[in-house]
């Protein structure tokens, strides 16, 4: 009974211009959803973009149409924008007072995708953190380390830090470090060094491999062979040249010494006073 | 050089397996009944491939293998040394590739064609020449070739160095360039004839054109061999494009190619063209879609 009065009241306030409005914010709505989704994978498709700068605009058109298709619905309605907008204006200072880090994260994370100073996939370090950028969002940035850790870095941190970029370039030095036994042949040594890292299919021919003796040590003559090769070759290159280098040395009668550490026996002479 | 050629269709039933040693190349081709698997090495031979290209192409032979644990047991024995170092090992790089499902009864063949890498290539001159404004000379140079396997379908499974490649840097320093490929034995001979015929190797006529105003001392070029076209002749062997470089003065030479073979090449009446540019691979593609494309409409008047 009181369900029926409810109902028949409530029939009575809803007029057919309400229905109306409702079902064009509901239209509008829809619309809004979908041209914000079409945004989205359009951006996707840009091939002039790269992956950070593609998801950025993504998520600028998608959530921006959205806003504005809510803001129109609501208009729709009869629901009074500026109180909104006066309420939002008032939020955003109380939001901005109280996201301080966030704000500094998003506007770094601006900077990161137009500066581009590592792109999605690069090998960078970020102070102790090293591995594979994996995802550069607005608030932060995740990378993936060699032992499969994903680690998220805030976006302002990386703005202060010195980022370094393993695979800005597509050629890199490797440097790598031999001893060779004193007395021996240092000319021969160096042409024999020389031949075996050029023998290696991912040494670049240029620029020219350079052998430098770096020091004469403790136990050995110490050789650095300055070397290029393509980015991607340089995590497994060096255990392939050492190898190399050994069987290389060890068949041209080239010693690698051990740490050696002579000592001298003097005998002892015993005054004896009597 | 022979006039059978090294090259051309093969067959190869399911659960079968080939191997093929071309020069220094060893390759194993494996099929079942959905994927081919090629497995290719380039190891030191007793007698060296390099002798026996120069006197007539590399040394060729072919072996049958019915079962499948001969196949296992070359690709499991100890790995040769590179031809380019003793101290370096060469085991097999393996890759596997899908059979087209589409196809109701798929073909046995295998076609295999000798081509030009996709990479250019940076020669070297011996000495650095030096040119005067607008003087032209031209050299012989060798090309190296690669071998494009086929399935019967036409479709390209891939495309294996006969010998083995170095990679260099062209760019007047590390931060500018480009990477290429490199050969030992690639240089610039002072001529044509100079140059010997090979069945791993092509040869060409390099002309350098100094396009600057000033003399310009020249050591190497750039040869983007992807956009030359590979001939043959069963008498002088393998032959590209001839290459017009224009030196300017720095790395950014321009290049021309034209289809007049030099002389050296023989009575133009033997020498048939082996591969297109690869540079038109995409291309062609894209071709085919459009010729897709005007038929289908074609077809509906």
């Amino acid at each position: 009974m009181v369900f029926q009065e409810w109902a028949r009241e409530f029939s009575q306030l809803i007029t057919k211009r309400h229905i109306v409005n409702f079902s064009t914010a509901v239209a509008i709505l829809l619309f809004g959803i979908l041209l914000a989704r079409r945004a989205h994978a359009a951006i996707g498709r840009l091939g002039t973009l790269d992956q950070s700068q593609r998801m950025l605009f993504q998520r600028i058109a998608y959530y921006g149409l959205l806003v504005i298709a809510t803001a129109a619905a609501l208009d729709t309605l009869g629901f009074d924008l500026k109180v909104l907008l006066g309420a939002a204006g008032v939020l955003t200072v109380a939001i901005g007072f109280a996201a301080q880090t966030s704000a500094s994260n998003l506007i770094s994370g601006l900077f990161l995708m137009f500066e581009r100073p590592f792109v999605v996939g690069n090998t960078i370090a970020v102070g102790e953190i090293r591995g594979e950028v994996i995802a550069i969002d607005l608030m932060s940035t995740k990378i993936r380390t060699f032992t499969n850790l994903m680690i998220r870095v805030p976006n302002e941190t990386l703005v202060k830090s010195n980022i370094t970029n393993y695979s800005y370039f597509p050629i890199r030095r490797v440097d790598v470090e031999v001893g060779v036994a004193y007395g021996s042949d240092l000319a021969f040594v160096s042409e024999l060094l020389k031949q075996t890292v050029l023998a290696h299919p991912e040494t670049l021919r240029e620029p020219v491999p350079l052998i430098l003796v770096k020091g004469l040590g403790a136990s050995s003559i110490d050789f650095t062979i300055q070397l290029w090769t393509p980015t991607e070759s340089v995590p497994g290159l060096p255990s392939e040249l050492y190898q190399a280098i050994e069987l290389a040395l060890k068949a041209s009668g080239v010693e690698i010494p051990f740490p050696t550490q002579t000592v001298l026996h003097r005998p002892l002479t015993a005054h004896v006073t009597s | 050089m022979s006039n059978e050629t090294w090259w051309g269709r093969t067959s190869l039933r399911i659960r079968t397996a080939q191997f093929w040693q071309i020069g220094s190349l060893d390759l194993l081709i494996e099929r079942t009944s959905s994927e081919f698997s090629v497995s290719w090495r380039h190891a030191t031979r007793t007698t060296s491939s390099v002798v026996n290209a120069a006197a007539s192409g590399p040394t060729v032979s072919k072996r049958h293998l019915s079962n499948p644990s001969d196949a296992a047991a070359i690709r499991s024995a100890p790995s040769p040394a590179s031809p380019l170092s003793p101290f370096i090992p060469a085991p097999f790089q393996t890759q596997a590739f899908a059979m087209p499902t589409m196809q109701p009864s798929p073909s046995d063949d295998l076609i295999f064609t000798p081509v030009l890498p996709q990479a250019p290539l940076a020669v070297y001159f011996a000495t650095p020449l030096t040119l005067e404004p607008n003087e032209k000379l031209t050299f012989g140079v060798c090309l190296p070739l690669e071998i494009k396997i086929e399935s019967g379908g036409s479709r390209v499974i891939c495309a294996v160095p006969l010998e083995p490649f170095s990679k260099t840097w062209f760019g007047p320093n590390a931060l500018y360039g480009e990477l290429a490929l490199s050969i030992n034995r690639t240089t610039v001979y002072s001529a044509l004839d100079e140059t010997h015929p090979r069945a791993d190797q092509a040869r060409a006529a390099l002309t350098v054109r100094n396009v600057n105003g000033t003399p310009l001392t020249v050591d190497r070029v750039l040869i983007p061999c992807s956009r030359l076209s590979l001939f043959h002749s069963p008498q002088t062997g393998f032959w590209t494009d001839s290459i017009t470089i224009d030196a300017r003065g720095d790395e950014h030479n321009s290049f021309q190619s034209d289809r007049s073979l030099p002389r050296e090449a023989g009575p133009s009446q033997f020498i048939q063209l082996v591969a297109n540019p690869r540079a038109q691979e995409r291309a062609s593609i894209n071709e085919l879609a459009l010729k897709n494309f005007k038929n289908f409409f074609k077809e509906r008047g």
